[in-house]
């Protein structure tokens, strides 16, 4: 190869270097960077929008330790049309440019949730640099008070939220649902959103969280409370790493203690029946679960014939509180397990012919558990 | 026949796999869904096996003019002057090609990757790259094309990897779309087999014979209808029907919506892959648009050809400006895709039967 050959490559490699981002590049120091987002309704159809960045204290200074202990957050709210329309104005009242794209959590109040949440989250949609990670949850009052809350747990607020969302998660109390996640569900016909739904504990000015919220369309419904939505999770076969559950089983017991039983789910099995013989739908769904007993101070579970009326206990406290979750989601109109989406896909020629809004609320559903005692620690 | 370079079967195979799979695999489920529902991925088969039964036809030709490019069979077929125009027409078509494939290359790197950047500066830089290595012989082109295919992986494992996040009833019932729907997809569907027909320009090049020379077509075949069907199928059950109808990229879009420990943006990384494949189409077609120019003028300054050519195309991408004009460009090219598929050959196939005109063989 002659050096005339060379020559183009050499061209071509200057070219590389020399306009790599020239247009394109954004400076970490000219943008602050958005953790936390919160959308609440305003007056007038505005938009609120709420949001909470580090603060910035000098960043480059030789102090790195010091820093860390000063760390916290600022909040900023405004008003605007649109999502973009009050971002632009948050640009006017600040010297840096807001970076939303590595946002963590993204806050909805509930006077916006029961709006629709959709048109709200089309920009992250449309942007190329939108934080489609970042995870949905509806908050049970203003976004506002959300962000604004001042916590011990967590230097920033979006941490605190982060991390809660994440531990939340783990434990099979909610489950996150990115902005992603969330889209074909929205969008798609048979199945309902469901979202963390969180709250502040007013003495202990904590956040905690309540259960889920439940979707219709793109609009708040309703919710469930903690148990419910651990249920929920259960039935909709969303087993998390220490998904446990608590039952009172033995209400006769003077020990308030011994009329517990706590149990971690280990395993679990659906099978979903839809029934469309006769003229009205119903579903039957038959759950199997396999669980370990973390906590029974009642004890004797070497005797089989106690461990089969513990067995028995469970399964119906199971029943009971699986009927009540779906009752609710009834009630609400939200078919958060999806069930109008296996009717469609086997069921065709029924789909076509019924308004799943309309059936669903008024339809069977039975749920059946039947519980698999695999393990009880290290005492009988 | 211009140059005597030689490329073997194997890497004829890679060469039609790259001018097929090109710019168009980000967009591909979202147009044929358009058409066929959620059962756009029948479509892509039926047009898989479509395409499938014009390569077997083809071979006829190839039988018949073991040594003649499609250009060369319109000269010695059809005069001069016939001749001629239709090479003009194959040349305008390629050239048409290669600028789509440059003013949508622009289009999604703008939307996708960089907003503010010139479309110049972008156009040029692929432009100056494929200038670069078509300068040199087509055994070497085939080489570099072999070793791009090391991306089409790449985009493989995304695909699997996007299976988790599969919703299967999102396609069930299949079939639910119906018949007239799932052949109205196989029009789009054909549009990005577009290149297959380059068979007819490539084989005189090709050092085997030509059962092979059909095999290793139809093993090109096989690979982009069962890649696009991957594709398809993917981006189908990880989106919903009506999530999909907002999303026109969804290939990206699924691998946007990933996220891994290290790689937080993986549309980035995969953007960059595609790059390379979007290069390799432009490539293969300004090549193509270059050896009929050599046949109509019998020059041999391939350099000059090269140049201008890729000229032409750079100017043509610069004016398709925006989505809505890149589509109406679109519509206008795909009017001459089924002459140039079906047609010519067809009648370059009945004209020779009819002249009872085969190659002279002066070896």
């Amino acid at each position: 190869m002659n050096y005339q050959k060379l020559l183009p490559l050499f061209f071509v490699m200057t070219c590389l270097v020399i306009l790599t981002a020239c247009w394109d590049q954004r400076l970490l120091r000219d943008q602050s960077l958005i953790l936390a987002i919160g959308y609440d309704k305003a007056e007038n159809n505005a938009l609120k929008k709420t949001v909470t960045f580090p603060k910035n204290t000098n960043a480059g200074s030789q102090n790195d330790e010091q820093n860390l202990s000063e760390q916290g957050s600022n909040t900023l709210s405004v008003i605007g049309n649109t999502v973009k329309n009050a971002e632009n104005k948050m640009d006017e009242s600040i010297t840096e440019k807001f970076d939303r794209s590595k946002a963590r959590v993204i806050i909805f109040g509930t006077d916006l949730a029961e709006e629709g949440i959709f048109s709200t989250l089309d920009s992250v949609y449309r942007d190329l640099r939108g934080p489609l990670h970042a995870n949905v949850v509806i908050f049970n009052g203003e976004a506002e008070d959300a962000l604004n809350i001042k916590s011990d747990q967590a230097a920033i607020t979006s941490d605190l939220y982060g991390d809660l969302l994440e531990s939340a998660d783990k434990a099979g109390i909610t489950k996150n649902k990115s902005v992603q996640h969330a889209c074909p569900i929205i969008l798609g016909e048979g199945k309902d959103l469901v979202l963390p739904y969180l709250s502040i504990d007013e003495p202990k000015d904590e956040v905690v969280v309540e259960g889920v919220a439940l979707f219709h369309k793109d609009k708040m419904v309703g919710s469930l409370n903690i148990y419910q939505s651990t249920m929920f999770l259960l039935l909709s076969k969303q087993l998390a790493k220490y998904t446990s559950l608590n039952f009172e089983v033995n209400d006769k017991e003077k020990d308030p203690i011994k009329r517990f039983v706590d149990f971690k789910v280990q395993k679990n099995k659906r099978h979903i029946e839809l029934n469309t013989d006769d003229e009205d739908i119903h579903a039957k769904i038959k759950m199997e679960i396999d669980i370990e007993i973390d906590e029974y101070a009642a004890n004797h579970l070497s005797d089989e014939k106690k461990m089969n009326k513990l067995r028995r206990k469970i399964e119906h406290k199971l029943n009971e509180l699986a009927e009540e979750t779906i009752t609710v989601t009834q009630e609400a109109n939200s078919d958060v397990l999806g069930l109008g989406e296996m009717l469609k896909a086997y069921h065709y020629n029924v789909w076509e012919k019924i308004n799943w809004e309309e059936v669903y609320p008024e339809m069977n559903i039975d749920v059946d558990f039947s519980v698999n005692i695999i393990r009880h620690g290290l005492l009988n | 026949m211009i140059n005597k370079t030689e490329i073997s079967a194997f890497q004829l195979v890679f060469l039609l796999i790259h001018v097929q799979i090109g710019v168009g695999i980000i967009n591909l489920p979202y147009d044929i869904f358009l058409k066929a529902n959620s059962d756009a991925w029948i479509s892509i088969l039926l047009s898989g096996m479509f395409i499938q039964l014009i390569i077997l036809g083809y071979s006829f030709l190839i039988k018949r003019f073991p040594n003649y490019t499609i250009y060369d069979m319109h000269l010695t077929l059809l005069g001069k002057w016939i001749g001629s125009l239709i090479i003009i027409v194959y040349i305008l078509f390629y050239i048409m090609s290669g600028s789509l494939v440059l003013a949508n290359f622009v289009y999604y790197i703008k939307t996708w990757l960089m907003p503010r950047t010139p479309s110049w500066v972008l156009i040029g830089l692929m432009g100056l790259g494929a200038i670069f290595i078509l300068k040199e012989n087509l055994q070497i082109i085939a080489r570099f094309l072999v070793l791009c295919s090391v991306f089409l992986i790449g985009f493989i494992v995304a695909a699997f990897y996007a299976f988790k996040f599969a919703n299967i009833t999102f396609i069930l019932p299949v079939g639910s779309s119906g018949i007239t729907a799932i052949t109205k997809g196989i029009a789009p569907s054909f549009l990005s087999f577009q290149g297959f027909e380059m068979l007819l320009i490539f084989f005189p090049f090709v050092k085997a014979s030509n059962r092979t020379i059909i095999k290793s077509a139809s093993i090109a075949n096989l690979f982009v209808t069962l890649f696009y069907t991957l594709l398809v199928l993917v981006s189908l059950l990880f989106f919903s029907k009506d999530e999909l109808k907002l999303v026109p990229e969804p290939v990206l879009y699924l691998i946007k919506a990933f996220s891994f420990r290290i790689i937080e943006r993986p549309d980035l990384l995969f953007t960059s892959m595609w790059i390379v494949l979007v290069a390799t189409s432009f490539i293969v077609f300004v090549y193509g648009a270059t050896l009929g120019v050599m046949t109509l003028t019998k020059t041999t300054r391939l350099n000059y050809v090269i140049t201008i050519l890729t000229v032409i195309c750079f100017i043509i991408a610069l004016n398709i400006k925006g989505v809505y004009n890149t589509s109406n460009a679109s519509t206008l090219f795909h009017m001459y895709l089924i002459p140039i598929f079906i047609f010519f050959p067809l009648f370059l196939l009945v004209v020779s039967l009819i002249r009872r005109k085969k190659e002279v063989n002066n070896e």
